[in-house]
């Protein structure tokens, strides 16, 4: 199974990415627990790259994801066009800091990281190119 | 005759559906209005949340510092698997009183 996604610069599409991933998991049966974990992590990184990167950018601005089934895993590849950005570079949040000293913020790469197996990032063709992959069993 | 005029607000705030980038706007601002007032507790009934993402986070944190400048902890009740997950993972968990049913809340 291969399936190509194609989102618009407007933070509605997320309802359309979960509807997709929901069809996905019919196909491809794999349980919620691993359906709410890949929802997240997408969620957090389109999320990430329509409030920062593409923030100036306009509507029909788009971001590129490609699911592909290989063998007892999911790989998916999100590509965006904003400027020159590696998620994976933000430092970690420290979980032990009292409330009053927690930063608003920061979560949500650390989250993708903790919920998906593996994560690489490249620069291509003036793209910025996520590789994730979640084991499916 | 002595009059007692100071009136204790309880609120709470009940989650529905999913708390993501999409709508956790919506529940900020009627948050922050809330917040307006000096409350003396302060519950998320969480018992119909589906799915929480940090941009959800993101708006309880900014909630739980507010109360915690007046020496409260907001309490959370009724948390699906997933939702207990993502606050444990993000190290906030420890920030909210945790119970079972929204009855222990009240």
């Amino acid at each position: 199974m291969k399936k190509n996604i194609i989102l618009k610069n407007d933070i509605n599409e997320l309802s359309l990415l979960t509807e997709i991933l929901r069809e996905i998991q019919t196909k491809l049966k794999f349980s919620d627990d691993i359906f709410f974990d890949i929802n997240l992590a997408l969620d957090e990184l389109i999320t990430n790259i329509i409030i920062h990167s593409y923030k100036n950018l306009s509507l029909d601005t788009i971001i590129e994801i490609t699911v592909e089934s290989i063998d007892d895993t999911l790989q998916i590849s999100i590509a965006d066009v904003g400027n020159e950005f590696n998620p994976l570079s933000i430092p970690e949040p420290i979980l032990t800091l009292d409330i009053e000293e927690k930063p608003i913020g920061g979560l949500g790469i650390f989250l993708v990281k903790k919920k998906i197996d593996k994560i690489s990032y490249e620069r291509k063709e003036n793209k910025n190119i996520l590789i994730l992959i979640k084991k499916l069993t | 005759m002595q009059t007692n005029n100071e009136i204790f607000i309880k609120a709470i705030i009940s989650f529905k559906g999913r708390l993501d980038a999409v709508n956790s706007s919506v529940y900020e601002e009627k948050l922050n209005k809330l917040l307006e007032n000096p409350l003396d507790s302060l519950t998320f009934d969480l018992d119909e949340l589906d799915y929480l993402s940090s941009s959800g986070l993101r708006i309880m944190l900014v909630a739980a510092k507010k109360l915690a400048s007046v020496d409260k902890k907001i309490k959370l009740c009724a948390l699906k698997p997933h939702i207990k997950e993502v606050l444990n993972i993000s190290g906030l968990i420890s920030l909210f009183e945790i119970k079972e049913k929204l009855s222990e809340c009240l």
